[in-house]
C-alpha cells in the first residue's frame, strides 16, 4: 500500500513538474503567474507524501518495500532507522526531491504580477523536478517492491517497480551499511549537503530565465545573492560535518583525504565561493556580468557532476558505497545542462550583458578578480586532479592514481596566494587604490603578524609553510580586527556609546561584515590545517597487556580489552590509559574500539579522541591478533581550531543573510513611512 | 615620515628575525622514521580503498609499511623503493604522477588555465565597454548606479581614500556616463524569439533521451572493470590472477594476507599441493585458523584422517568463530570415525552461527539428521 502511495506521489511529482514547466512557458508571456499554483502545489504535495511514505514505511518495518529490506533491519535504533531514508541511493534522491520541492515553494511565494524572471525561473525549476522525479519513477525507484525473499527471510532476492505486483515481504532487512550505522552524524550530515546543492540550482534557474528571455541587468543577481549565501553557508557547513564525522567516526585518523567524492562536495563550494565575491562586484560596480553567469552555470553543473561522481561508483573511493546504475543518467543530464547551458550563454549573453571597464586594476575589483582567478585555478586544478585518473583510463586505457601528495602540492601556492588576496581585498578601497592609503591600514597587521610566526619560530615550529600560513591567517584576522575597531572609534569619537557603536557597525553593513567573519573562519581553518597536517605526531604501535609506549608529548598503556554485546552490534575494544610523557602521571582513560555490526562481516573501527587546548590525541584501534593490539595513536596540534573555524565560517555566511533581511525591513519600512508622510 | 620609517624598520626588522628563525639546522637528514612516513604517504595501498599506505587502516597497509621500514633501515634509497613498489603493483601505487609523458598534462592543465585566465583579464581590461541596446529597466538600473557611484566618490574623497587627482579623473567618467545615460531613448524589450528557444529545448530533451540510452547501452556492454561500470580492479583481489598473486607473494614473502588469498584459491581449485606449499609457509609464522582447517582437511582428503583431524581441532581453538572449520569437523568425525555425536556437537555449533550462506546451511540440515539419526 505504502509502495502505492509512494509511486504515484513520484509519477504526480513528474507531472507537476511539467505542468510548472508548461505553464510557467506560457506565463512568460502574460506576467500573470496565478496559473503556476496549482503545479507548485502539486509538486510540493508530491515531495512531502515521497518523503514521508519513505520513512512511514522503514519506522513501520514493512519489508515489502525492496529499499526497506535492503537498508534497515529490525534492529536498527530509531535514529538510524529516520536516517536510512536517505542512507542508500535512491532514498537519497528523495531527500534530494524533497528539498527542491521545498526552494520551489519558497521562489514560488516570492514571484508577484507582471514577474516575467521569476515565472522563468519556477519554469526552470520545473525542469529539474521532473529530472530528479523521473529519476525516483525510473532508475532509482526507493518503492520497489519485493517479489522474492531470500531463503532465510532476510532481505530481498528480487522485486518488481510496479507497485501492485505480487508482494513476498521479507522477516527481516540487511540493515544499513555498518560505516552509516555507526554514528549520529549519518543522519545530519547528507541534509545540510544537499540544501547547499539543492540550494545552488536556484541561483541557476533565475540567470537561466533571464539568458531565455534576454532580460537585461542584475535583477536575476540581486534576487537570488542572498539565496547563494544561505546555499554556500549549509554547503561549508556540510562539509564540515562531512571532516568531523570522518574525523571521529572512521578511525583513518584524518578529516580530508583529497578523497575523489570528498573533492566532488569541495568543487561546486570553490566556484560558489568565487560566485558570491564576483557577485558583489557585480552588484557594486556593475562589472563582471557575464562571468557571473558563466560561474553560476559552472556551480550547478559542478553540483551534477558532485552527484555522478558520489553515486555512479565510477570512482575508487572511501566513500564507494554508493554504487549505482543510475552514473550513465546523471552523466546525461550533466551533458544536457552543460550544453544547453553554455548553448544559450553563447546565444543570449552579448544581449543582457553590459561590460563597463574597469576604473583601474589596482583597486577593490582588482582584488575581487585576483580572488575570482585564484579561486576557478583552485577549483579546475582539483577537478584535473579528479578527473585525470578516469579520463586516463576511459581514453589511453591506463590507470594511474593521483592522490594527497599531487594535491598538497599543487594547492599549497594557491592557498596562499589566496590568504594574501584575502588579507588586502577587503581594505583596499572600491575605484582606485593609492600605495598609501592601503599601506596605512596593513602596516600594524602586517607586523603582528610576523611577530606571531617569529614567536612561533621560537617556540619550535621549523616548518616554512605553516609558519608562513600562521602568519597569512593571522595577517588576515588582524587586518579585519584593525580594520573594525577603527570603524567602531570613529562612532566612539562621535559620542556613541562604544558598545552600541559595536553592534552598530556590525549591523551596518551586515553583507560586508557578515564575510568578514567567514574570512575569519577561513584564516583559523587554513592554520589549523597547517597544524594538523605538518605537525602531526602520528604512531603505529603494537601493544600487549600492560605495555607502555611513548608518543609524542603522551605515554600510551594498554590496560585490558573490553566488549560488550549491543542490540544491532558487537564492540570489541581496548582500554588505554594517557598518560604523561615519563608514563608516570594518569591523564585519561581512552576506549577505542572495533563494531561489528548484524549481517555484516565489514568491521568499521571508531577511534577514541581527546580533546585538549594544544592538541588531540586520537587513538584508533587498528587490529588484534591473539593477545597483540594494533594500534594508531595520533596527536594533531590545535584540532580545535579546525571545528572553531567552521563554525565560524558558516556563521559568518548566515549572519550577513539575516542581517541583509532585517536591513531591508528596515528600509521597506522606512519607504512605507514616508509614503504614508 | 618618521612615522612610516619606524614602521618599515620594525616590519625589515620582523622579516629578518623570521628568517634567522627558520633557517634550517645544518644536520637536517631525515631519519628512518621520517623517510619510512613519507614513502607511505605517496604510495597508494594496492588493495584498499584508494588510500595511502599510511592512511589506509588494513593488514596489508600496516604489512607494506613494515616491508618499507626494512628496507629503509637495510639501506635502500627512496627511488628504489618506490621502483620497486611501481614494478609490483605497476603504475598506480603513485598517488603523485611523475611529471613526464601522459603525467605532464596534469601540471600542464592547470598552468595553462591560469595563462587563459591572465589574458582573458588582459583583454578585457584593453577592449572596449560593450552594451546591449539598452532596456528601459537597464537604464534605469545604471543611472541608479552611476549617480551612487558619484556619491559614494564624493564620501571616498572626504576620507582621503581617493586622491584628489584621480577623483577628478573618476568624476569626469561618471558625470558622462549621466549625461549619456539621461540623453538615451530607452526601448522596451523586443519580445525574444519563443519558437527557436522550444525547438532547441525539445532539441535537447531529445538528446538527454539519446544519450541516456546510448551511454546506458555502451555501459552495458563494457567489462566489468571499466569505467562506468565502476570498481577499477585494483582494489579488487578478484580481478587480479593466480600468477600476478604469486609475483607479488614473491617479491614480498611475508605479505601473509595475500598468501592466504591465493592459497584459498588454490584449495577451492583443488589444486592442493599449490594449496599446502603456502599454507604451510603460513603456518611456519603464525597459527591461521583457515591456513590449519584447510590443511586438516586437505591430510584427511589423502587418507591421514586422524591426522587431518588434528589441524582442524587446532583451527577451532585458534579462532572459534571460523565456521568451515566445524563442517570440516562434522564430516570428518561421521565419516572417518563413525562419531555420530562428536558430528552433532560440531553441525550445531556451525548452524548457531550468524550469516551462514543458504546453501551450506541446507547441506549442513541433512547431514545433522543423517548423524542425529545414527547417534
Amino acid at each position: 500500500m505504502i509502495a502505492l502511495v509512494g509511486f504515484v506521489a513520484v509519477l504526480a511529482g513528474v507531472a507537476g513538474g511539467l505542468a510548472l514547466t508548461y505553464r510557467g512557458w506560457r506565463a512568460t508571456r502574460t506576467g500573470d503567474p496565478s496559473s503556476l499554483r496549482i503545479p507548485i502545489v502539486v509538486v510540493v504535495t508530491a515531495g512531502v507524501v515521497a518523503f514521508v511514505s519513505l520513512e512511514a514505511a522503514i519506522i513501520g518495518h514493512d519489508f515489502s518495500l525492496e529499499y526497506v529490506a535492503q537498508n534497515t533491519s529490525r534492529s536498527t535504533p530509531l535514529v538510524f532507522l529516520l536516517a536510512s531514508a536517505w542512507a542508500a541511493l535512491e532514498g537519497s534522491i528523495v531527500l534530494w526531491g524533497l528539498v527542491l520541492v521545498g526552494f520551489v515553494w519558497w521562489v514560488g511565494r516570492r514571484v508577484g504580477d507582471g514577474d516575467r524572471l521569476g515565472i522563468g525561473a519556477l519554469a526552470v525549476l520545473g525542469l529539474t523536478v521532473v529530472f530528479w522525479f523521473g529519476l525516483m519513477a525510473t532508475a532509482s525507484n526507493p518503492f520497489r517492491v519485493c517479489t522474492e525473499a531470500f531463503a532465510g527471510g532476510v532481505g530481498c532476492a528480487s522485486s518488481s517497480w510496479f507497485p501492485l505486483a505480487a508482494v513476498a515481504a521479507p522477516l527481516d532487512g540487511f540493515g544499513p551499511n555498518p560505516l552509516l550505522q555507526n554514528h549520529i552524524l549519518m543522519a545530519v550530515h547528507p541534509p545540510m549537503l544537499y540544501v547547499g546543492y539543492v540550494g545552488l540550482s536556484v541561483p541557476f534557474a533565475f540567470a537561466i530565465s533571464a539568458m531565455a528571455q534576454s532580460l537585461q541587468g542584475s535583477a536575476w543577481l540581486e534576487r537570488t545573492h542572498r539565496w547563494s549565501i544561505v546555499a554556500w553557508s549549509f554547503l561549508t557547513l556540510g562539509i564540515a560535518l562531512g571532516a568531523w564525522w570522518s574525523y571521529e567516526v572512521l578511525g583513518w585518523g584524518g578529516y580530508w583525504a583529497w578523497d575523489p567524492v570528498e573533492n566532488a562536495a569541495f568543487l561546486p563550494w570553490l566556484v560558489a565561493t568565487a560566485f558570491i565575491h564576483s557577485a558583489v562586484v557585480q552588484r557594486r560596480r556593475g562589472v563582471l556580468q557575464a562571468w557571473n553567469l558563466v560561474l553560476v552555470i559552472s556551480t550547478f553543473a559542478l553540483t551534477i557532476l558532485g552527484t555522478f561522481l558520489t553515486r555512479s561508483g565510477t570512482i575508487v573511493s572511501v566513500h564507494s558505497f554508493t554504487q549505482s546504475a543510475v552514473g550513465p543518467v546523471l552523466l546525461a543530464f550533466l551533458a544536457v545542462v552543460l550544453i544547453g547551458s553554455f548553448g544559450l550563454f553563447a546565444l543570449r549573453a552579448h544581449r543582457i550583458v553590459s561590460s563597463p571597464r574597469l576604473d583601474s586594476l589596482a583597486s577593490r575589483e582588482g582584488v575581487f578578480l585576483a580572488n575570482n582567478l585564484l579561486l576557478t585555478l583552485y577549483a579546475f586544478t582539483v577537478l584535473i586532479g579528479t578527473m585525470y585518473p578516469l579520463a586516463l583510463e576511459a581514453f589511453a586505457g591506463r590507470q594511474v592514481s593521483v592522490g594527497r601528495p599531487f594535491f598538497d602540492r599543487v594547492t599549497l601556492p594557491i592557498a596562499f596566494a589566496l590568504l594574501l588576496a584575502m588579507g588586502v581585498g577587503p581594505i583596499t578601497p572600491y575605484r582606485v587604490a593609492r600605495g598609501s592609503v592601503v599601506w596605512r591600514r596593513i602596516a600594524l597587521p602586517l607586523q603582528v603578524a610576523l611577530a606571531v610566526g617569529v614567536v612561533a619560530a621560537i617556540l619550535g615550529v621549523q616548518s616554512v609553510p605553516v609558519v608562513l600560513i600562521v602568519v597569512l591567517g593571522t595577517f588576515v584576522i588582524a587586518t579585519i580586527l584593525r580594520h573594525f575597531v577603527g570603524q567602531v572609534r570613529v562612532l566612539v569619537r562621535r559620542g556613541e556609546r562604544p558598545l552600541a557603536s559595536t553592534t552598530k557597525v556590525l549591523g551596518r553593513e551586515p553583507g560586508y561584515w557578515g564575510g568578514q567573519v567567514s574570512h575569519i573562519g577561513v584564516a583559523l581553518v587554513a592554520i589549523a590545517i597547517a597544524t594538523t597536517t605538518a605537525l602531526v605526531t602520528r604512531a603505529e604501535i603494537q601493544v600487549v597487556q600492560g605495555d607502555t609506549v611513548v608518543v609524542g608529548d603522551y605515554c600510551v598503556e594498554y590496560v585490558g580489552p573490553f566488549s560488550r554485546v549491543e542490540p544491532n552490534r558487537a564492540v570489541e575494544g581496548a582500554e588505554i590509559a594517557l598518560l604523561s610523557s615519563d608514563c608516570a602521571t594518569e591523564i585519561d582513560r581512552m576506549f577505542p574500539r572495533v563494531n561489528r555490526y548484524l549481517g555484516s562481516n565489514q568491521p568499521v573501527a571508531t577511534p577514541d579522541v581527546r580533546t585538549g587546548l594544544v592538541d588531540d590525541v586520537y587513538v584508533s584501534l587498528n587490529g588484534v591478533q591473539d593477545d597483540r593490539l594494533f594500534l594508531d595513536v595520533f596527536v594533531f596540534p590545535l584540532m580545535w581550531v579546525l571545528w572553531l573555524g567552521s563554525a565560524v565560517t558558516v556563521t559568518g555566511g548566515l549572519w550577513s543573510y539575516v542581517g541583509t533581511r532585517r536591513l531591508r525591513r528596515v528600509e521597506s519600512l522606512q519607504i512605507r513611512e514616508e509614503v504614508r508622510a | 615620515v618618521s612615522r612610516r620609517m619606524v614602521n618599515l624598520g620594525l616590519l625589515v626588522g620582523l622579516v629578518t628575525a623570521l628568517v634567522i628563525a627558520l633557517w634550517p639546522a645544518p644536520d637536517s637528514a631525515p631519519s628512518h622514521a621520517e623517510r619510512t612516513a613519507a614513502l607511505a604517504d605517496e604510495l597508494r595501498c594496492p588493495y584498499c580503498s584508494g588510500e595511502s599506505i599510511a592512511d589506509a587502516p588494513s593488514a596489508i597497509a600496516r604489512d607494506l609499511q613494515d616491508f618499507i621500514a626494512e628496507e629503509v633501515a637495510r639501506g635502500a634509497s627512496d627511488d628504489e623503493i618506490i621502483d620497486f613498489f611501481v614494478a609490483t603493483y605497476g603504475e598506480q601505487v603513485l598517488l603523485d604522477p611523475p611529471a613526464t609523458g601522459w603525467g605532464l598534462w596534469l601540471w600542464l592543465l592547470p598552468l595553462l588555465g591560469l595563462m587563459a585566465g591572465v589574458v582573458l583579464i588582459a583583454h578585457r581590461l584593453r577592449s572596449d565597454t560593450v552594451s546591449p541596446p539598452a532596456h528601459r529597466a537597464v537604464v534605469a538600473e545604471q543611472l541608479a548606479a552611476a549617480r551612487s557611484d558619484l556619491a559614494e566618490l564624493e564620501q571616498q574623497e572626504a576620507t582621503g581614500e581617493v586622491g584628489p587627482d584621480d577623483a577628478v579623473r573618476l568624476r569626469g567618467t561618471y558625470e558622462a556616463e549621466v549625461a549619456l545615460l539621461e540623453g538615451l531613448d530607452p526601448s522596451d524589450p523586443e519580445p525574444t524569439d519563443r519558437r527557436r528557444l522550444l525547438v532547441g529545448a525539445l532539441v535537447l530533451i531529445a538528446g538527454v533521451v539519446a544519450l541516456t540510452v546510448g551511454v546506458a547501452v555502451v555501459a552495458d556492454d563494457r567489462a566489468p572493470g571499466g569505467l562506468i561500470t565502476g570498481d577499477t580492479g585494483a582494489t579488487s583481489l578478484d580481478d587480479v590472477t593466480n600468477e600476478e598473486m604469486e609475483l607479488v607473494i614473491a617479491e614480498n614473502p611475508d605479505v601473509l594476507g595475500m598468501r592466504l588469498a591465493l592459497a584459498g584459491r588454490y584449495f577451492e581449485a583443488a589444486e592442493f599441493s599449490d594449496a599446502l606449499r603456502h599454507y604451510l609457509y603460513i603456518l611456519d609464522r603464525q597459527d591461521n585458523a583457515e591456513a590449519l582447517a584447510n590443511v586438516g582437511w586437505m591430510t584427511f582428503l589423502s587418507g591421514e584422517a586422524e591426522a587431518g583431524l588434528r589441524f582442524v581441532e587446532r583451527a577451532v581453538d585458534v579462532d572459534a568463530d571460523h565456521l568451515p572449520a566445524y563442517w570440516f569437523l562434522a564430516n570428518i568425525r561421521f565419516f572417518a570415525f563413525d562419531d555420530a555425536n562428536g558430528a552433532v556437537a560440531s553441525l550445531e555449533r556451525l548452524l548457531a552461527a550468524d550469516g551462514l550462506p543458504d546453501d551450506i546451511r541446507a547441506e549442513a540440515q541433512s547431514l545433522l539428521a543423517q548423524a542425529k539419526a545414527e547417534a
